[in-house]
C-alpha cells in the first residue's frame, strides 16, 4: 500500500465520520428548517396549501372551489394536501414542533375533535368573524366564542346495518349491545361515541361516563372486529362478517348509493352531530392570513356551502344554504333529526380523548 | 487498528448512512420520550414518567408477550413452510420450472399490502372462498378471519420468500461431495440431510429466521387489518398513539421493540456465527446437482395454491361489477380499469417510486455488499454489535422511524426532496442486504479469493473473480428485496412526503381512504402483469449469461463446467 492511499483512506474516513456527526448534531439541536409548505409567494403569486379530508368524494368541493377561486383571483394559487385528519395533523404538529412560522398548511377543512385538540395545541389561530360576510348566517352552534374555526358543515353518527343480514331493523343505540347482535358488531378502533351512549342510556355523561366503560367491559364480546379503514368497514358489513355498527351518515349514505346492501338509521335516542369546521393555521404571516379569511368567507356562502353539503352528504351549516334535493328526503336531513342530535361538548371529548383511548384498549378491546 | 483498516473502510459507508440518518433520527425519538404530554396540550420535558408509565404498566408487558408470540409463530411456521419449499425447489431438475417456483414464491411481493389483505379477506371471511369450500364437506364454517391465526397465515404468505431464498442459496452453495461421502459410508437419505445438509444450510435457515422474525414482530398493516383488534401488538399500539399524539408513548413503544429486536438478533446472529463455522476448505465452489423433486410435486402445488390464491382473488375481483368486496362477485365489468387511467396523479408517483426505489436499490447495495463482506471476511473487534446495528432498521416500525424522519429531515433541510426519500428508504433496505449477502458470503468458499491473491491479484479484483461469481445469485436476490420493499413502502413514507409529493403506494393509500372499489384491485394486476413481463425478461437474460447455474445447477450441466465458470 502506498503512502498516498493510506492519507485517502484516512480522509475518507475522516471525512465521513465528520458527515456523520455533523448529522448526528442536527439531531440533538435545531438547525433551520427548510420551508415545508409551499406558502411562500412563486411567480409573483401568493400561493397557500388548503387541508382538505379523504375519504369519499369529501376532496371534491375543495378542489372545484380552488379552481374558481384561482380563475377569479389570478394573484392565488391554492394547493390540496388530502390526507386523514389523524396523519396529517401528526404532520401539522410535527411541522409546527420543528418551524412554527412556517406551517405545512395555511387553512383547510378538520372534524371536531382535531378542532379541540389544535385549540390545545395552539395549532390555529382565531377567525376574525366580523370581517368575513358570511359568518353571521352559519348556524350559531358552529360559530364558537373563541373564534377558533367555523362550522361549515354536519355529518352525524347514527347505525349503519346490513339489510339482508338484519331483518328486524335496530333502531336505538341499545342495539350496539343487545344480546340478538352478538359477535356481529363492528366498531372503529376506538369509538367513544358508543362508550358515551351506553354511558348516557345507563344514568351517566360525557361527565361520567363509567357506566359505559362497565357495560362495555361486559359486553366486549359484542364486537366481532375492531375496524382499522374505510374499505374494511364497507367490506365486513357488506358481506354480512359483522352487519351492524355506529358509523358516518355520509359515509354510510355514499356506500348505499354505490348498491352496497346497507341502511342508515337515525336511533331513537339521537344520532350523534359531527361538525366539520373550516380553521386558519397559526404562524403563517398577515399576508397569507388575509387571503385564507377571504377565501374562508368565500367558502362559507350558501352556494358553496350546499355544495359541500351535496359532496359530503352533510347538513348544510349555512342557514341560507338550500339542502340539495336528493338529501332533502333522507331521515339523515329531516329537521327532525337536526332538532334531536345529541348535545356533545367537543371540548370535552378532545381533552379525554388519549386517556379513553388508552382505556379503551385495556378495558374493551382486550375482551373482544 | 492498522490491522483492520479494511474491513473499517468497507464497514463506513453503513456506518455514516446509519449513524447520520437512523440514529440520528432514533436520537429525536428518543428525545421525545422524555417528554409528557398531558390532555391540555401541556408538553413537559426532562421527564421519566413515560418510561415508568411503560415499564410499571401491565398491559404494555402483554401487548410485548403477544408481539414475541406472533414473532416465533410466524417464524417457525415460516421455517416449517419454507425448509420444505426450498429443498423441493432445490432438487427440481428442469432450470425453468425452478425460476417459476421462485417467482411465484416470490409474487406476493409484487402486490401490495392492501390488495393481499383485501384478498385474504375474502378467502378467510365467515361467507368466504376457505369456508364455501368447507361448509360443503361438513367441515364449516370456521371463523379465522380477525383472528391471530389470520394474521400468521397472511404473514407467512408474504415474508415466505425472506425465508426460502437464504436457504435455496445456502442449498445452491452445498458440495455435494459430503452428501456422496456420507453416502458413501452408509448413511441413508434420511441420515444424510439430518447431518449433513441440514447442519451445512442452517446459515441460510437462520438468515431466513432473522428475517422473517424481525419483520414479523415491526409488521403493522396485517396485524392492523387482519387481526380485527384482538392482535395488539407494538406496532399497532405505536401508530394508534402516534395518531392519538401521544408521541412520548409511541417513542417508548419504539424503543421496547428496538430492545426486543435488538436481543433477538443478537441471538439469530451468535447462532449464524457458531452454524457458519464449518467451511468447505476449498474442496470446491461448485453447486450440488439437483436429484429431481418426485416426492415433493404434491408439496410444490400446495405451497404454490397457497402463495397463489389471493393474488387469482385480486385479478378476479378486479373485474368485479360491484364496489364492495364479495365473494363470489355478483358480476364482472372492466369499469375499474377504465376507472384506473382517468385518476391524476397516478404517472407522477409511479415515477417518484421508481426514482427512489432504484438510487436506494443501487446505494444499498453497494454500501452492504461492502459492509457484509467486512463482517464474514475480515475478524475485526466490535463485528456483533455492528451486525446488530446494521440490522436495527429493521425492527423499528416504520410508522415510527417515519414521524421521527420527518423532524429530522427538517433539521437536515432535506424535507420535500427526492434526497431524504433515497436515504430513509437506502435505510429500511440495507439490512435486507447485509443478511441475504452475509449469509451467501458465509457458505462461498474463501480460499478461491486467497488463492486469487496469492497469484497476485489485488483485493478487489480477487473480490470480483473469485467472490463476486459465487454470491451472484443472492446479490441478485438482495437487489430485488431491496426494490420491492422500497417501492411498497408506505407507512414510513407517508410521513416524509410534502404535500405535493406521492408515491405510489402512497398514491394507493390516499385513494383507499377516498373510494373503497375495486381500482386498486385493477392496478395490482397490471403491476403483477408488468412484473411478470419484467421478472420474465430478467430471467431469460440472467440464465443466458448463467448467473442461475451456480444457485442451483442442473445435473444436464457438468459439475466441472461449473467450476470454470465460477473459479476463473
Amino acid at each position: 500500500m502506498t503512502g498516498m492511499s493510506d492519507i485517502s483512506r484516512r480522509r475518507f474516513l475522516g471525512t465521513a465520520a465528520g458527515a456523520a456527526g455533523l448529522a448526528l448534531a442536527t439531531a440533538c439541536g435545531e438547525v433551520s428548517p427548510q420551508s415545508a409548505a409551499p406558502s411562500a409567494s412563486k411567480g409573483g403569486k401568493l400561493t397557500l396549501t388548503m387541508f382538505a379530508f379523504l375519504g369519499g368524494d369529501l376532496g371534491k368541493m375543495p378542489k372545484e372551489f380552488a379552481k374558481e377561486y384561482m380563475a377569479s383571483h389570478k394573484n392565488v394559487e391554492i394547493k390540496i394536501y388530502e390526507q386523514s385528519n389523524s396523519v396529517g395533523y401528526t404532520k401539522m404538529l410535527a411541522q409546527k414542533k420543528a418551524a412554527p412560522d412556517r406551517p405545512l398548511v395555511n387553512f383547510g377543512f378538520f372534524n371536531a375533535q382535531t378542532s379541540v385538540q389544535g385549540a390545545d395545541d395552539k395549532m390555529f389561530t382565531e377567525l376574525d368573524y366580523s370581517a368575513m360576510s358570511n359568518a353571521a348566517d352559519i348556524d350559531e352552534r358552529f360559530r364558537y366564542d373563541h373564534g377558533i374555526g367555523i362550522g361549515i358543515g354536519i355529518d352525524q353518527l347514527g347505525l349503519l346495518y346490513n339489510k339482508q343480514e338484519i331483518t328486524q331493523a335496530p333502531g336505538s343505540w341499545a342495539d350496539l349491545w343487545n344480546h340478538a347482535h352478538q359477535g356481529k358488531v363492528a366498531l372503529f378502533s376506538f369509538p367513544w361515541y358508543a362508550v358515551y351512549m351506553a354511558a348516557k342510556l345507563n344514568g351517566g355523561g360525557l361527565d361520567n361516563m363509567e357506566p359505559g366503560w362497565e357495560l362495555w367491559k361486559r359486553e366486549a364480546k359484542q364486537i366481532r372486529l375492531l375496524v382499522e379503514s374505510n374499505p374494511q368497514y364497507l367490506n365486513v358489513l357488506s358481506n354480512g362478517t359483522a352487519p351492524l355498527t355506529a358509523y358516518f351518515a355520509g359515509t354510510g349514505q355514499q356506500w348505499i348509493n354505490s348498491g352496497a346492501p346497507l341502511t342508515y338509521v337515525v336511533p331513537k335516542e339521537g344520532a350523534i352531530p359531527l361538525p366539520v369546521n373550516l380553521q386558519a393555521v397559526a404562524g403563517q404571516p398577515q399576508s397569507q392570513l388575509e387571503a385564507v379569511h377571504d377565501i374562508i368567507n368565500e367558502m362559507l356562502s350558501p352556494k358553496w356551502c350546499a355544495r359541500w353539503a351535496e359532496t359530503s352528504v352533510e347538513v348544510p351549516a349555512n342557514t341560507k344554504a338550500e339542502l340539495p334535493g336528493n338529501l332533502a328526503g333522507l331521515p339523515a336531513f329531516s329537521k327532525a333529526t337536526s332538532d334531536g342530535f345529541q348535545q356533545i361538548d367537543y371540548g370535552i371529548v378532545g381533552r379525554n380523548n388519549a386517556e379513553w383511548q388508552k382505556r379503551w384498549e385495556t378495558d374493551v378491546a382486550s375482551r373482544i | 487498528m492498522r490491522r483492520h483498516r479494511t474491513a473499517l473502510l468497507l464497514a463506513a459507508p453503513s456506518v455514516v448512512l446509519l449513524v447520520g440518518v437512523f440514529a440520528g433520527a432514533m436520537l429525536t425519538l428518543l428525545e421525545y420520550s422524555f417528554h409528557q404530554y398531558l390532555p391540555d396540550g401541556t408538553d413537559i420535558a426532562h421527564t421519566a414518567v413515560t418510561w415508568q408509565t411503560f415499564l410499571t404498566g401491565g398491559y404494555h408487558w402483554q401487548i410485548v408477550g403477544e408481539t414475541v408470540v406472533l414473532g416465533l409463530i410466524t417464524t417457525v411456521a415460516a421455517a416449517v413452510v419454507g425448509y420444505p419449499t426450498a429443498y423441493a425447489l432445490h432438487r427440481v431438475r428442469q432450470p425453468r420450472w425452478r425460476y417459476v417456483g421462485l417467482f411465484i414464491i416470490f409474487a406476493p411481493l409484487l402486490t401490495s399490502v392492501v390488495s393481499r389483505t383485501y384478498g385474504w379477506e375474502l378467502i378467510l371471511g365467515d361467507s368466504g372462498v376457505l369456508n364455501s369450500l368447507l361448509e360443503p364437506a361438513g367441515l364449516g364454517p370456521v371463523e379465522l378471519l380477525y383472528e391471530r391465526s389470520s394474521v400468521v397465515i397472511a404473514l407467512v404468505h408474504i415474508l415466505l420468500p425472506f425465508m426460502v431464498f437464504p436457504i435455496i442459496q445456502s442449498l445452491g452453495q452445498l458440495d455435494p461431495a459430503f452428501g456422496e461421502a456420507a453416502g458413501d459410508l452408509g448413511a441413508g437419505a434420511f441420515l444424510r440431510f439430518v447431518k449433513v445438509t441440514l447442519p451445512l444450510t442452517m446459515p441460510g435457515l437462520i438468515g431466513g429466521a432473522q428475517l422473517v422474525f424481525a419483520l414479523s414482530i415491526s409488521s403493522f398493516a396485517t396485524p392492523s387489518l387482519l387481526g380485527g383488534g384482538r392482535v395488539n401488538v407494538l406496532a399497532t399500539e405505536i401508530y394508534d398513539n402516534v395518531n392519538n399524539v401521544d408521541w412520548p408513548l409511541a417513542a417508548v413503544s419504539s424503543y421496547a421493540l428496538l430492545a426486543l429486536a435488538v436481543v433477538a438478533l443478537g441471538v439469530f446472529g451468535w447462532l449464524q456465527r457458531r452454524t457458519g463455522r464449518a467451511e468447505q476448505g476449498g474442496v470446491t465452489a461448485a453447486g450440488a446437482a439437483s436429484t429431481g423433486a418426485r416426492g415433493w410435486s404434491g408439496w410444490l402445488v400446495a405451497v404454490y395454491a397457497y402463495v397463489l390464491l389471493p393474488l387469482v382473488i385480486i385479478v378476479i375481483n378486479s373485474f368485479s361489477s360491484v364496489s364492495y368486496g364479495t365473494w363470489p362477485p355478483p358480476g364482472f365489468s372492466a369499469k375499474w380499469y377504465a376507472n384506473l387511467f382517468e385518476q391524476e396523479g397516478l404517472g407522477a408517483a409511479t415515477l417518484l417510486s421508481l426514482e427512489v426505489a432504484i438510487a436506494a436499490t443501487v446505494l444499498a447495495m453497494v454500501i452492504g455488499t461492502a459492509v457484509a463482506v467486512a463482517l464474514v471476511r475480515h475478524r475485526m473487534p466490535g463485528r456483533g454489535p455492528l451486525q446488530s446495528f446494521v440490522l436495527s432498521p429493521t425492527v423499528v416500525p416504520k410508522v415510527a422511524f417515519g414521524f421521527a424522519g420527518f423532524i429530522y429531515l427538517h433539521r437536515l433541510g432535506l424535507f420535500g426532496g427526492v434526497a431524504g426519500l433515497v436515504v430513509t428508504h437506502t435505510v429500511i433496505v440495507l439490512p435486507f442486504v447485509v443478511i441475504v449477502v452475509t449469509a451467501a458470503l458465509m457458505r462461498a468458499d474463501a480460499t478461491l479469493d486467497a488463492a486469487a491473491k496469492d497469484l497476485g491479484a489485488a483485493p478487489l479484483r480477487a473480490f470480483r473473480l473469485a467472490t463476486l461469481p459465487q454470491i451472484r445469485p443472492a446479490l441478485i436476490a438482495a437487489a430485488l428485496f431491496a426494490f420491492v420493499v422500497s417501492f411498497d413502502e408506505v407507512d414510513m413514507t407517508v410521513f416524509l412526503l410534502s404535500p405535493d409529493q406521492n408515491t405510489l403506494p402512497v398514491w394507493m393509500f390516499i385513494y383507499m381512504q377516498k373510494f373503497q372499489d375495486p381500482t386498486l384491485a385493477a392496478l395490482s394486476t397490471l403491476l403483477i402483469v408488468a412484473a411478470l413481463a419484467i421478472a420474465a425478461t430478467v430471467a431469460v437474460l440472467l440464465a443466458r449469461s448463467g448467473v442461475f447455474s451456480s444457485l442451483t445447477p442442473s445435473p444436464e450441466e457438468p459439475v466441472e463446467k461449473v467450476k470454470e465458470g465460477t473459479s476463473a
